[in-house]
């Protein structure tokens, strides 16, 4: 009866999923995250439905329906000064309710007043509101110090006349509370360190308690009738562990592990079987619920997937993709590659996390990784891309046309002997930036900073005594204290000199009056002119005190992006050479996708990372290549303007009829929001006209980070130097002279 | 008869197999390997890394290095050992617990022993403080060429005591009555050792110098712990060598380095091997 099920369930997916064509393992996507501000606080399965509680809206979704589809309802309107907000619901048998809170936010205080549970009664494309039930808060409310407020509730589920939620107390301690939801009043369980609940079998509760300690999810039966807990095992969580679930149709208990939907039958830990591949980008969310026939939903912040549990259902074919740079179009790639792909299983994996463990898988000749998702600058990276342990990627039209648009620099590390070995995904690049308003309040120009670090490094002292006498202008931030100065310039300076003698070759070393005379600026520096403390100011309780002074312009920040898409509002990156006969350099820190030359899937894999880089921002395929030229609005910029100027306008309006005694409070909030309407307009890009012109003019600067042999000598021997040589502890000729040996012999070494 | 032999081979071929699987194999692997070009298209280039890793200075000082430490170590541990259990043969039957602590920092954890020795020679350690108390001046042991000092030490410390049981068994066999004999001539304790005790214990004396010179060509973890990957150039041994160009995933300069360093082990040990029967023939 269940195969038949199962096989009904399967081919109802199969026929009648149209955006997601890939059947049973299909993923609903990310249909929440059209409205790019909405996200998923908590779900619900009610009957064949499956309920999603956005942050903005409703949904619904049944087997078989495309998309989400969202559901209007009405929030009561309390009184003045009150809302009414609900971020979570539940159900219980074929009802669906909803936990609604209503509470006073005045100009001075705040607090919670009244906590109900709803009935909520869907009906076509809306939900109504039915009978309530008041619950008593008295132990359901927290005070940060801002009023009362509810605690955050987590994985509500209910049976019977109980709902069980996870809360966070005071402390920020795990606990499940238990909620009567005929009377409105609870208890809490003695649950220590409890992460997930579910309902269980006879009217019992599961609860999933972190055992760190062991790596273990410990699982415990909590009956609510008697409000006693049973042990009832533990399953080890190895890499990541979430959405407990179980079926009370099949006897079944669910969860999410590396990458696959695990079952374990009557709580037989010893035998957990891997029914389905799900990865998931947030641990986080809703987690995991079951529909009719056992099929099985998980939810994040932001996805939606449901997959078969059967596990024939399981797709033979499977390609595994090693990814710890987490970026943002692996995850969308696997999204829309396993909806356009129903035959094959995409698994995302975090476990090669070692240098160490990819080499020796390439040494093994192993087939385990398909696609590897990872930085340039590693040393993995180095040895594979040096040796040719890449598949040629070449063949693939997508990949050849975005790789042959690519800028030199970018193209020669992802490109061997002709053959293109990696496509790029992600970027990014930070260096010293000004601040062009408090270049202009100082009377000087972007241009009259010294363009190497020398000059710069004379400049720096000079600034003091170019200062304003009205003190709108410090040089460097006011949380800085001297010695970070003095670190951050020395990095900055090491990574310039780094880029450098990647260009002219390793065996320049170090020991050359390039790095000698910067090195020796920096060190012999008097960092007291710039105003800063000679050391943080404790708070007494083993804290620091931060001190943040916004009263005036920073002129330098000593890291700011410097690729388009991470470009601060108000900060110009600064490019410093290592001396004024050579060209600076733009770093950009790089990852890149790559297929295993050993593996089983190499046409799938190559049309894995295609589909990664159709899924690269387009704020970040604007650093690969000058193709792009247009400036992109941030995603808020049109709703705010919108409301902004609507304020403006409805203030305006109020103006025409204010009492005399309320126009200048109105006109000087008029001003102050057309002063944020201007800022708004400067600085809400994701790509600002500013960063292309800036980066488009630099773009032949562009130096990808390779990998620094000199960070890899095992004993950490240069990091001990370093903090010596920073401390005083050695001179500047020990130092350079020591770091130069070590890359002598790296030279000598060869690859 | 024929059914003995049959059974024999059933003895045989498990360990045979073994010996193919894990040594045979892997062995001659490795030899085709080093006649690759180390891409993952595995290029045949005949000897070109033989000659290649033959020019490679880093190579060349690995190599320089490792047999320069074996040449102190092996036969330092060797000498100290004869002599110790010569001492320690007088004393029987007494001066077992001394016999037995001998082996101590041989069965130590190599890291617990480093971080004992690190903590010896620190700039402000034991031996600075007695250094300093007899009027010198403070070392930086375990910085640059200097550090060859307290590696050559702890591979004496840690492998003296297994070649001292090994010549304690092997001077049991010694007849009593030629010592008395000696003495009786006027043979003090150094002649008795040299003349009596080492030709008459020379194969064990050389299964000595054997496995600790195979040890010593070993010593690695001892600098890398202290020096990491890239230590002073006067402790910079072929172990450094390899397990760089390992990380580099260039197994082909890894098998050729190995390789080659097999081949010069073959000849000296044969040269010992040589020399040690003309000695034996001598001796009868």
């Amino acid at each position: 009866m269940k195969k038949m099920i199962a096989m009904l369930l399967a081919a109802a997916l199969l026929f009648s999923c149209g955006a997601f064509a890939a059947g049973v393992k299909a993923n609903l996507g990310r249909s929440v995250r059209e409205d790019y501000q909405d996200g998923i606080s908590c779900g619900a399965v009610c009957g064949d439905t499956l309920y999603l509680m956005g942050y903005q809206n409703l949904y619904s979704w049944k087997i078989g329906e495309a998309d989400l589809t969202p559901m209007q309802y009405q929030m009561e309107l309390p009184g003045e000064n009150r809302y009414s907000d609900m971020r979570n619901i539940f159900s219980s048998g074929d009802t669906l309710y909803g936990l609604m809170t209503t509470s006073y936010s005045g100009p001075d205080s705040y607090a919670l007043e009244e906590c109900r549970i709803v009935e909520l009664i869907p009906g076509d494309g809306k939900v109504e509101f039915g009978s309530s039930v008041t619950v008593d808060i008295t132990e359901l409310t927290v005070d940060y110090g801002g009023g009362p407020q509810m605690v955050q509730v987590n994985s509500i589920c209910a049976q019977g006349d109980y709902a069980c939620m996870q809360v966070y107390d005071m402390n920020g301690n795990a606990s499940v509370y238990c909620l009567d939801i005929t009377t409105g009043t609870g208890f809490y369980a003695e649950a220590e360190n409890a992460e997930m609940v579910t309902p269980y079998a006879d009217g019992c509760f599961l609860v999933g308690s972190y055992d760190y300690g062991n790596g273990e999810m410990r699982l415990q039966s909590f009956d609510p009738e008697s409000e006693s807990l049973t042990e009832c095992g533990s399953i080890a969580m190895e890499d990541y562990f979430s959405g407990l679930t179980y079926s009370q149709e099949s006897g079944r208990l669910f969860f999410l592990r590396n990458g696959y939907v695990h079952a374990v039958t009557d709580l037989d830990f010893e035998n957990t079987q891997p029914v389905a591949e799900l990865s998931t980008q947030y641990s986080g969310g809703p987690g995991g619920l079951l529909l009719p026939g056992d099929v099985y939903v998980y939810c994040d912040y932001e996805t939606v997937s449901v997959r078969s549990t059967q596990p024939e259902d399981m797709p033979e074919t499977q390609i595994v993709v090693s990814d710890f740079t987490y970026a943002e179009s692996v995850m969308d790639a696997y999204y829309a590659f396993g909806n356009s792909h129903g035959d094959v299983a995409v698994v995302i994996s975090r476990d090669y996390t070692q240098d160490s463990e990819i080499i020796e898988a390439m040494m093994n000749r192993d087939s385990t990784v398909d696609v590897y998702v990872m930085n340039v600058n590693q040393q993995a990276y180095n040895a594979l891309f040096e040796r040719g342990y890449m598949l040629d990627l070449s063949g693939n039209e997508t990949i050849r046309t975005a790789v042959e648009g690519m800028y030199p620099g970018i193209q020669e590390v992802v490109t061997r002997d002709g053959e293109i070995v990696a496509v790029p995904v992600q970027t990014y690049g930070w260096i010293m930036g000004v601040n062009p308003d408090a270049l202009e309040a100082m009377g000087l120009d972007y241009d009259e900073i010294p363009g190497n670090w020398p000059d710069f490094l004379d400049f720096l002292v000079e600034l003091p005594d170019m200062l304003p006498e009205d003190e709108s202008v410090r040089i460097f931030d006011s949380y800085m204290i001297q010695s970070d100065v003095k670190y951050s310039l020395r990095n900055s300076v090491m990574e310039e000199y780094q880029m450098w003698l990647n260009d002219v070759g390793l065996e320049r070393g170090y020991d050359t009056p390039e790095l000698r005379a910067m090195l020796e600026k920096v060190m012999n520096m008097d960092y007291s002119i710039f105003g800063l403390p000679e050391d943080y100011e404790e708070d007494g309780e083993g804290g620091i005190v931060w001190i943040y002074d916004d009263s005036s312009y920073t002129l330098f920040n000593t890291g700011v992006g410097c690729t388009i898409g991470n470009f601060y509002a108000g900060q110009l990156p600064l490019l410093l050479s290592v001396s004024p006969e050579y060209a600076p350099h733009l770093p950009m820190d790089l990852s890149v996708a790559f297929v295993n030359p050993f593996s089983e899937n190499p046409e799938l894999a190559t049309e894995f990372i295609a589909e990664m880089f159709s899924h690269v921002p387009t704020a970040i395929r604007y650093n690969f290549s000058d193709e792009f030229s247009e400036p992109i609005r941030s995603s808020y910029y049109e709703e705010n303007m919108k409301n902004m100027k609507e304020s403006i306008a409805e203030m305006e309006k109020q103006l025409e009829t204010a009492e005399a005694v309320d126009v200048p409070l109105l006109e000087e909030s008029i001003a102050s929001m057309k002063q944020a309407l201007e800022e708004n307009d400067k600085y809400w890009w994701e790509v600002s006209p500013e960063s292309i012109e800036w980066f488009r003019s630099r773009d032949d600067h562009i130096a990808v980070q390779r990998f620094n042999y000199l960070y890899a000598d095992g004993g950490g021997e240069i990091w001990e130097m370093t903090s010596q040589f920073m401390k005083g502890m050695i001179d500047l000729d020990t130092y350079i002279k020591g770091i130069d040996r070590k890359a002598t012999m790296m030279a000598m070494e060869g690859n | 008869m024929f059914k003995k032999k049959k059974s024999l081979w059933l003895f045989l071929v498990p360990p045979l197999l073994g010996l193919m699987l894990f040594y045979v194999v892997p062995f001659f692997g490795g030899i085709y390997y080093s006649l690759t070009d180390g891409s993952y298209k595995n290029a045949f280039v005949g000897l070109e890394n033989y000659i290649n890793i033959w020019k490679n200075e880093m190579f060349l000082l690995g190599l320089k290095n490792t047999l320069a430490l074996s040449l102190i170590c092996a036969p330092a541990v060797w000498l100290l050992a004869f002599v110790i259990a010569v001492l320690l043969n007088r004393l029987r039957p007494k001066g077992k617990l001394l016999r037995n602590s001998v082996l101590l920092p041989y069965l130590m954890p190599a890291s617990a022993m480093l971080l004992v020795w690190l903590l010896v020679f620190d700039y402000g350690g034991v031996i600075n403080r007695l250094i300093v108390y007899f009027g010198g001046e403070r070392i930086s042991w375990l910085e640059g060429s200097a550090l060859r000092l307290p590696v050559i030490l702890l591979f004496i410390w840690k492998n003296l005591g297994f070649a001292v049981i090994i010549f304690l068994s092997a001077l049991q066999t010694v007849p009593e009555p030629l010592y008395e004999y000696a003495e009786l001539e006027g043979a003090g304790f150094f002649r008795q050792a040299f003349s009596i005790t080492l030709p008459l214990v020379m194969p064990t004396a050389l299964l000595v110098i054997i496995v600790e010179w195979i040890n010593a060509f070993k010593i690695f973890r001892e600098v890398y712990f202290i020096g990491g990957a890239y230590p002073d150039p006067a402790v910079y041994t072929l172990q450094n060598y390899m397990n760089n160009m390992y990380n580099k995933l260039n197994y082909q300069n890894v098998t050729t380095a190995a390789y080659s360093f097999a081949l010069i082990v073959f000849i000296l040990f044969g040269v010992l091997f040589f020399l040690q029967r003309r000695m034996q023939k001598k001796l009868h």
